[in-house]
């Protein structure tokens, strides 16, 4: 009690007055309204990248990184502003085997689910799968995608909403919202999501995810005809 | 302690928040800017003098660059009809120093329109991105103009000297084909009366000089008529690449004539007619 007293009155005036400051700002945003801040502003920068740069700075690479390196410096800023730590977040090992037991049953049940999609609608045409760029690019792809969804906007969704459905629906509309106005790419990553935003809960682990998502990209690319999903275009240049 | 060293994280982070939501709106802001500026440019200046029936012309110049061509697009009733380079010489954009060189007008020839009200719009095109945008700037304001049926010019020369309660006369010339007979066809009060190809002699256009050969007039007999004002249109087949795209054009203005309620046979036809006159042009 008498340490407390004593730094509280070493507390210069000047500090006194940020750390009021700093209170009517806790006051005015409490941390729920914080993490949907977050997590709005890491979707607009997506959103921004996929319907904003396309039209206005056409295929600029350049112009393209400005909105994501934003929304990964938040990322990184705010992970560590919250003192969350890379195994927290799901860089770790020791659940890696449960995570991919957990994810089995539901990825063949909706692998399953697309090939008769494909089947029906006469897909398995698709030349993509034999592009060694894109192959190459997908699991870093998937990794990435996996770190911003589960690893940011999951953790906040559940400070918003608690643990449970409502943080995973939140998780599936938001990575359905970035896959628009690909219909069917939209329908796959909302399912998608749900599978990944539940999983992670239970099991947080990146590279698991990651590796689910990759073969569940070449499951859908390989059964589904082009037609149908638009070259996995997205945003503005599904239009194109 | 504990508690209060939480808050200043969250408060840092509301920090990274509001600067990273400026951020975002000025990308946003500058990226529209950037684009305004170059897939509309700014530099264009013009006018559409006129449009009617026959044509639609008027000039246009890129400021940014005054000595090259701009392309200029005309839209008739919110339909594309034609797009040319505006390089046509318009001595009087240089006289009234508007441009060093005169090649900025644009003249377009009316298409077959139906009668009634229309309206012109001439748009200056620009491309940007590599050729992957094409934007379309007004040039001045819409026109509207008013057509009495496809005129016959420029496609022909023609004149109907006389309409009156006797006969309706007068001579087609087709510009492209001289020695053509194109048909022509008669019209009273918008009902059609007889047709006939407009090659009846007019010795008249030779000494006039205005054709090489005199067989291009046509001479219809005027049918009964009640008494009273009437109007005679006299058209000529157009056909625009094959029989199937037969075009009536009217040759010059419909004509008025007076019929009268008890025609005389001694009567000459010139009490009741109507001359044109400068009937040779």
């Amino acid at each position: 009690m008498i340490i407390k007293d004593v730094i509280e009155s070493s507390v210069p005036p000047d500090a006194a007055q940020d750390e009021r400051t700093q209170t009517s700002f806790q006051g005015m945003f409490g941390e729920r309204t914080l993490a949907a801040w977050e997590i709005a502003s890491v979707t607009l920068s997506f959103l921004i990248a996929e319907w904003v740069v396309p039209p206005f700075a056409r295929q600029s690479l350049l112009v393209g990184a400005i909105p994501l390196c934003l929304a990964l410096a938040l990322i990184l800023l705010s992970q560590r502003e919250r003192g969350e730590k890379a195994r927290d977040i799901g860089w770790r090992m020791d659940n890696f085997v449960r995570a991919l037991a957990s994810l089995a049953l539901p990825m063949i049940a909706f692998a399953a689910l697309i090939i008769i999609t494909g089947w029906l609608s006469k897909g398995f045409r698709t030349d993509k799968i034999y592009l060694w760029q894109w192959l190459a690019w997908l699991p870093a792809w998937a990794l990435i995608q996996q770190y911003a969804l589960q690893g940011f906007i999951n953790r906040r969704a559940q400070i918003l909403c608690g643990r449970g459905f409502g943080s995973v629906l939140l998780v599936g509309c938001i990575f359905a919202l970035l896959h628009l106005p690909n219909p069917w790419l939209a329908c796959a990553t909302f399912i998608g999501g749900l599978i990944w935003g539940g999983v992670y809960q239970r099991h947080p682990n990146l590279p698991a995810l990651a590796i689910s998502h990759t073969l569940m990209s070449l499951v859908l690319v390989w059964a589904l005809p082009p037609s149908m999903m638009s070259n996995l275009r997205v945003g503005f240049r599904y239009f194109g | 302690m504990a508690k209060r060293t939480g808050s200043l994280k969250l408060t840092r982070l509301t920090y990274y928040l509001i600067v990273k939501s400026i951020v975002d709106v000025l990308l946003i802001a500058i990226l529209a800017l950037g684009f305004y500026l170059t897939a509309f440019h700014p530099f264009f200046h013009g006018w559409v003098d006129d449009a009617n029936s026959r044509w639609v012309r008027g000039w246009v110049i890129n400021r940014a660059a005054p000595t090259g061509d701009v392309e200029a697009q005309l839209y008739i009733d919110g339909r594309f009809v034609e797009s040319q380079p505006a390089n046509q010489p318009r001595p009087d954009i240089v006289a009234t120093q508007l441009a060093e060189n005169e090649k900025h007008g644009f003249f377009f020839t009316t298409p077959a329109l139906e009668e009634g009200e229309h309206e012109a719009r001439v748009y200056a095109v620009h491309e940007s991105g590599e050729e992957a945008r094409r934007t379309l700037q007004l040039i001045g304001k819409p026109f509207r103009f008013i057509t009495e049926g496809n005129p016959a010019e420029p496609y022909f020369r023609g004149w109907v000297e006389e309409a009156n309660a006797q006969y309706v006369r007068g001579w087609v010339i087709e510009s492209a084909t001289p020695a053509a007979n194109p048909e022509v066809q008669l019209y009273i009060d918008k009902r059609f009366i007889e047709r006939q190809t407009a090659n009846q002699p007019r010795p008249d256009l030779v000494t006039a000089r205005v054709t090489g050969d005199e067989n291009h007039g046509f001479f219809f007999t005027t049918p009964t008529l009640d008494p009273g004002e009437h109007e005679a249109r006299v058209y000529v087949v157009h056909e625009n690449g094959g029989e199937k795209n037969r075009i009536l054009r009217l040759i010059e203005k419909p004509t008025r004539f007076i019929v009268k309620a008890v025609v005389s046979s001694k009567l000459p036809p010139e009490e009741e007619s109507q001359t044109s006159e400068n009937s040779l042009r």
